[in-house]
């Protein structure tokens, strides 16, 4: 259990350290998904079922959808450059 | 104030027109400067890589300004005019930027890493993780738990904790929800710009989201409803609603929603379940602070009309973050030109 | 020492967690990723609040009445948590709705062309009034 834990708070760790350092904002944001998929699931270990469902409900889909959203409009320029496919 | 916002949003617009791949008309000919500045940039960016536009016109300033291409009394980059030369520009000295910087750097890092050291000092100080004996667990958790029951007629305790001992609170967060939900229709709503392009859902957000659609929104409308009963409440409810309104928006297409559940109906319900809200929970403000003295009905804990207040109250806080949501959802969609 | 960590492992990787959200809203000049890092901030204290109240072998506070209350997980820090989450969400709208915004005015989402870019509007400005 506790080998669990730990392993997916390394993830935690890992997947904080990669947004923020990764260079395109697209992926930075993807990988803030799955940063709350976990944080969810450990509030689930942590015996509070309220707060994973909040959680994955309102991180890893409403305020990813809400980054996606803003990084399509501010990419309105960048739109017809032909190297940023996402 | 007004004004200048709006010729901004006007060359916003045109770029993106022109970034289409829109043919130039009228006055927009080839020989319009900002046109032609703009190819530039389009070819700078294809030789160079992507670079924002706004640090590309401050770049290419910048250099005609070390040419002395343009005077000093040239214009700066989206203005006509600019002040002569600045008297403090000379002063700096070249190296002295990225000194600050650096300095800078060091010391935020420094900073961080001091907070860094006294948190997990205090951390390895605290009681053992899980620790039944901590202070945290107090008499407080205890009565909430073994009263708790009785006294608010909620199965589930953090439910009754948060809508029946402390609603006070709860209907604070949803003012603010409320507020921060206003603040951004403020901040980027457009009447001019309604106009919205829909190409209509792919065969796979189709085929999957139709049948998704009702689950979602069951699961939304029963975890709102067993707030009480079940882990859940408004606030994930709502949450999962409005995670379910915005598939709807995906698969239905934006004007079936906007016939739907038009914006300005969301802003409408939202106000009268904030205000429901407060009317179901300022009975306290007579009754005194532990509202005693006027009972509802508290009903069998266990069963779905239990809990008295709690489960209108669910509703309306769940009302509240569905439509905010949607509301964020909508606003940020808008303004979307192909 | 390694003991004490592994004892205290959600305080320590909460601890981590809020640092680097900390460094980025400093060091990185990318406001997205400035308003990730403060995400992160959040969610690195609503994971030390919620490990605050956890007790060994406790169940989710779904109370029968007349329960005994050492089998369950202390209720009060998940109810600050759960309003705390809804919070941070609309915040976090706020600050990408005001993003968009500043984006549109000076096409730039680096907070130092940003900068450089409304010092010299302001001169501007002042020029055209004087």
């Amino acid at each position: 259990m506790i080998g669990l834990e730990v392993l997916l708070l390394a993830f935690l760790i890992f997947c904080a350290a990669a947004a923020i350092l990764c260079r395109r904002l697209v992926s930075a944001v993807i990988i803030f998904m799955a940063y709350s998929a976990v944080m969810s699931l450990l509030w689930f270990l942590l015996e509070s079922p309220d707060l994973a469902v909040t959680e994955a409900a309102v991180w890893a889909v409403v305020i990813s959808l809400l980054f996606f959203l803003t990084l399509r409009k501010i990419n309105g320029l960048k739109g017809m450059e032909r190297d940023e496919e996402d | 104030m007004k004004r200048t916002d709006r010729t901004r949003e006007g060359w916003y617009e045109r770029f993106l027109r022109w970034a289409g791949g829109e043919e130039p008309d009228g006055p927009e000919g080839p020989e319009d400067p900002e046109r032609q500045e703009f190819q530039e940039y389009l070819e700078y960016i294809d030789a160079h890589g992507y670079l924002e536009f706004g640090a590309y016109r401050l770049m290419r300033w910048k250099e005609r300004k070390e040419k002395g291409l343009i005077p000093d009394t040239a214009p700066a980059p989206h203005h006509e005019a600019a002040k002569p030369a600045q008297p403090e520009l000379p002063k700096r000295r070249p190296g002295r930027l990225r000194q600050q910087v650096k300095l800078y750097r060091f010391l935020s890092v420094a900073v961080t890493a001091v907070l860094a050291g006294i948190f997990l000092a205090v951390a390895l100080a605290l009681p053992t993780f899980g620790d039944r004996s901590a202070p945290a667990v107090n008499e407080v958790a205890r009565r909430y738990l073994e009263q708790g029951p009785e006294e608010t007629g909620a199965v589930n305790a953090v439910t009754g904790m948060i809508l029946d001992y402390r609603a006070f609170d709860t209907f604070g967060e949803s003012a603010v929800l409320f507020a921060a939900a206003a603040s951004t229709i403020l901040l980027l709503n457009n009447p001019r710009r309604r106009v919205r392009t829909f190409r209509g859902p792919d065969e796979l957000t189709n085929l999957l989201g139709r049948r998704l659609l009702p689950v979602i929104l069951l699961f939304g409308v029963y975890i709102v409803l067993n707030g009480h009963l079940s882990p859940g409440g408004g606030f994930s409810g709502g949450a999962v609603l409005g995670g379910g309104l915005i598939l709807a928006s995906l698969v239905l297409g934006e004007e079936r929603m906007e016939q739907l559940l038009p914006s300005r109906r969301t802003t409408r319900v939202t106000a009268v379940c904030l205000l429901a809200y407060g009317v179901m929970k300022g009975y306290s403000f007579f009754t005194g602070g532990n509202h005693v003295g006027w009972d509802v009905p508290k009903g069998t804990p266990g069963e779905l009309f239990s809990g008295g207040l709690i489960l209108p109250l669910n509703i309306c806080v769940g009302v509240i973050v569905a439509c905010t949501m949607y509301t964020f959802y909508t606003l940020f969609l808008e303004g979307e030109e192909e | 020492m390694l003991e004490a960590l592994l004892e205290q492992r959600y305080y320590v990787a909460a601890v981590v967690l809020f640092s680097i959200g900390f460094v980025t809203l400093f060091l990185h000049p990318n406001l997205i990723k400035k308003i990730i890092g403060l995400n992160l901030m959040d969610t690195a204290v609503f994971l030390f609040l919620a490990a605050m109240g956890y007790v060994d072998g406790g169940k989710a506070p779904i109370v029968p009445p007349g329960a005994e209350a050492e089998t369950y997980v202390n209720p009060v820090p998940g109810g600050l948590v759960l309003t705390g989450i809804v919070v941070a969400v609309s915040t976090t709208a706020l600050f990408l709705a005001l993003t968009h915004r500043l984006y549109r005015r000076y096409h730039s989402l680096n907070l130092d062309v940003i900068l450089m870019l409304s010092r010299e509007g302001e001169e501007d400005g002042n020029h055209k009034t004087a």
